[in-house]
């Protein structure tokens, strides 16, 4: 019942994001037709506008947006003019949703051990190299772990490609420099997570039991301990699939990082409120699927 | 009371005694203890001198301030001074290498780390003010206010926090641009009409001597012009940038025209400076003002005035800082909302705050004197871990260009400018390594600190 009326209300939440992010990007000064340095001229700027309705009044404007997008169309690119966001998306999203999803099962497949053996070790020589391993990580970030790895494995060695998208080779260092953060935020969370775990009664109730060492660990523990990495891996996932853009400027990638940056410097108002309703709506399921998947994981936890 | 003496000392003993005076709250041990009674801050203490590593970064944060803060007199090498020696090694001349320009590495990275410290703590900071505020009060109000507060909270987590970031540090800058600007714009005629008339008829020599000065095309329109009420919008336009235009000149008026205008105080102090460059603009604006007062606007008020002389000082760095400062606080006060006002609505149903309000403490009282003093390690902690967090948010900006921008520089630039040199060419390696280093220790530091801080003053985590 509870998941049924957030379900109802997630249209209605976007709604309200998209007017909002509609509103938002027009108190930037400027507009999507100035050049680089120098406004558009008066007479370019009043056709344009006229074109493309920024003449209207707000209102008139952003019901018309609605009603573009109850068919699907989130509208005309204002500054790459011959496209419309829904090309643009359509291009770049399958290939940031490869990369943040690989990055993604990096995060989580180097995080997760790391965190459950440092946990499990607590206090010995394996949890300190692996907790400092871990909080590296979350210290170097993207925009230096990228460059570095370029350096020493694409121009130096020649092991991997310096840039661009293709060979599953070339998406190596990409997934390693967007992930490496994470797997580190993620092993930290983990680590905590088991460690508040094996310190609750019920595991000592399962080892009074006579269960063995592995059974208590990955049956008893780890469905309760993975908790906060699952309620951390929702954003991190809808961050991850709409792009990054210090990754995608540094491999040359043709995905939709780059222009979540550019189409806000550009004011290209409705590339960002498509790209703004992307990721929220992204967000809002994944949350959505975090609070499932804790009632499945911890027994304790009901809805209402 | 026994659940009231779970809390930390001097609340317990407070609550507890009720109506007894404050003074002797901290006297009274709330348990028989067999050794000297602590306070709960230097329990807190000890048991963090007992955290080696914690305590080396808190050392080591503190050596990083110094250098920052007192280093770059002592070099030999100014920040932005120039030379031929580009793309130096990192040796004995330059610990860290040079740059594009031959400028030494090492002081532009203490400078640069001088700016990424200070937008973190007051970014930080920032976070701090709103979030506390904005969490204690939805966690104290609860109901309505609390499910409105939190709603906008959600909302504001699930736009892409750069896209905010951005809209908001340009925002920020147009509007300060703006009022800092002394040209002419629409809204600045109060009466164009008026303006206009005066400018195709009036015999005043004021008028007479701007007329000269107008464009061909310009004086012509202005000769067709009716006297129609409102003037038409291309017209006003027009007029503004034809003003705009003769604003720039030094020479727009000499002493015979200024005589006959009757000058506010501002205007003729600056008028007797004869001021030079950018100043000139402003004086012409204030004389025609002055000229003209019942049809132009006076763009200036004491509140423009503030601002600008107060955040555009002659580098410009600080106003990029402030946007930063208020646009990074913007985007990182969401989680400390939620933190504060989690632990505010726990809190909220305890017994000592009930006691306090039978006492018949105010709202007020009871937060800041009762609610917030029990949620400040979990504050503490959350800020030691936000520094590092808006530091490296700054550098994300910075390496897009849109936080410090050049010739100053902050760390994330820096690096910015060294992964722009790594080409299959060539290596520069310490233009990347140096400034990286520097910023990954520090933000290191600031982790583990966070972390001993954690063991030590969150009730929730274990010993």
């Amino acid at each position: 019942m509870h998941f049924l009326r957030r379900l109802v209300f997630l249209p209605l939440l976007l709604l309200v994001i998209s007017f909002l992010a509609f509103l938002f990007v027009r108190l930037a000064p400027g507009g999507p037709f100035d050049r680089d340095r120098a406004p558009a001229s008066p007479e370019i700027k009043r056709h344009l506008d006229a074109k493309f309705h920024l003449d209207e009044p707000l209102g008139r404007q952003y019901w018309r947006y609605l009603a573009d997008l109850a068919r699907g169309d989130f509208g005309p690119s204002l500054k790459y003019r011959n496209h419309s966001v829904n090309d643009i998306i359509k291009q770049g999203l399958p290939v940031s949703m490869t990369l943040g999803a690989l990055a993604f099962g990096f995060a989580l497949g180097v995080g997760i051990p790391l965190g459950f053996a440092t946990a499990v070790r607590r206090g010995e020589w394996p949890d300190h190299v692996g907790s400092l391993l871990a909080l590296l990580a979350v210290c170097v970030p993207g925009f230096i772990i990228g460059p570095l790895l370029v350096m020493a494995l694409a121009v130096q060695w020649r092991v991997f490609p310096v840039a661009l998208w293709g060979s599953p080779l070339h998406a190596v260092l990409p997934t390693v420099a967007l992930g490496l953060y994470f797997a580190g935020r993620i092993a930290r969370l983990m680590r905590e997570g088991m460690s508040h775990t094996l310190a609750e009664p019920f595991i000592t109730t399962a080892r009074a039991k006579g269960l063995s060492h592995t059974a208590v660990l990955l049956k008893h523990a780890f469905r309760l301990a993975v908790l906060p990495v699952v309620s951390y891996a929702g954003p991190l996932l809808a961050d991850l699939l709409t792009g990054s853009f210090v990754v995608e400027n540094l491999f040359q990638i043709p995905g939709i990082g780059v222009f979540m940056v550019n189409s806000s410097l550009n004011r290209d108002y409705t590339m960002v409120v498509g790209l703004v309703l992307l990721y929220a709506a992204l967000l809002l399921v994944l949350n959505l699927v975090v609070d499932l998947s804790y009632s499945f994981l911890d027994p304790r936890v009901k809805y209402e | 009371m026994s659940e009231a003496g779970k809390h930390r000392g001097s609340q317990a003993a407070r609550t507890g005694n009720g109506a007894a005076p404050e003074t002797r709250a901290n006297s009274q041990p709330a348990a028989p203890a067999p050794r000297p009674f602590l306070s709960p801050n230097q329990r807190a203490w000890r048991r963090f001198r007992q955290n080696r590593l914690a305590l080396i970064c808190g050392v080591y944060l503190l050596v990083v301030v110094v250098i920052v803060l007192f280093g770059p007199p002592l070099s030999p090498y100014r920040p932005l001074a120039t030379s031929d020696a580009q793309f130096q090694p990192p040796a004995w001349d330059h610990w860290c290498g040079t740059d594009v320009h031959g400028r030494d590495l090492l002081v532009r990275m203490l400078y640069g780390a001088r700016i990424s410290l200070l937008v973190g703590l007051v970014g930080a900071g920032v976070s701090l003010g709103i979030g506390v505020l904005w969490g204690s009060v939805a966690g104290y109000a609860g109901g309505r206010w609390d499910s409105l507060l939190m709603r906008l909270v959600d909302i504001l987590y699930s736009l892409p926090s750069i896209i905010f970031v951005i809209v908001l540090i340009t925002t920020l800058e147009g509007v300060l641009s703006k009022w800092s600007s002394p040209r002419l714009e629409l809204s600045d005629f109060r009466d164009a009409a008026g303006l206009l008339v005066a400018f195709r008829d009036s015999q005043d020599p004021i008028s007479q001597d701007l007329r000269t000065r107008f464009s061909e095309s310009f004086r012509k329109d202005l000769a067709a012009y009716d006297g129609a009420q409102p003037p038409a919008e291309p017209l006003q336009r027009d007029l503004a940038q034809e003003l705009d235009r003769l604003l720039d000149r030094p020479d727009l008026f000499d002493d015979a025209l200024v005589k006959r205008i009757q000058l506010r105080a501002k205007t003729r102090r600056l008028w007797q400076q004869k001021p030079e460059g950018q100043a000139i603009v402003r004086l012409n604006r204030l004389l025609l003002e002055d000229a003209y007062p019942s049809r132009i606007a006076r763009g200036e008020t004491w509140l423009t005035v503030a601002v600008t002389t107060v955040f555009t000082p002659k580098s410009g760095a600080t106003t990029e800082m402030l946007f930063l400062f208020v646009g990074l606080g913007a985007v990182s006060w969401l989680t400390m909302a939620r933190i504060v006002r989690g632990q505010v609505l726990s809190l909220r149903a305890r017994q000592f705050v009930e006691a306090s309000r039978a006492l018949g403490a105010t709202h007020l009282r009871i937060l800041f004197r009762h609610i917030l003093p029990n949620v400040t390690g979990v504050i503490i902690v959350y800020l030691t871990l936000t520094v590092p967090s808006v530091v490296l948010y700054e550098s994300f900006l910075s390496y897009l260009g849109l936080g410090i921008k050049p010739p100053q520089a902050s760390l994330g630039s820096l690096i910015a400018e060294g992964a722009a040199e790594i080409n299959p060419i060539r290596i520069y390696w310490w233009m990347l390594v140096c400034p990286g280093l520097l910023l990954a220790t520090t933000l290191l530091a600031f982790n583990f600190v966070g972390d001993g801080l954690r063991d030590v003053l969150d009730p929730r985590s274990d010993k």
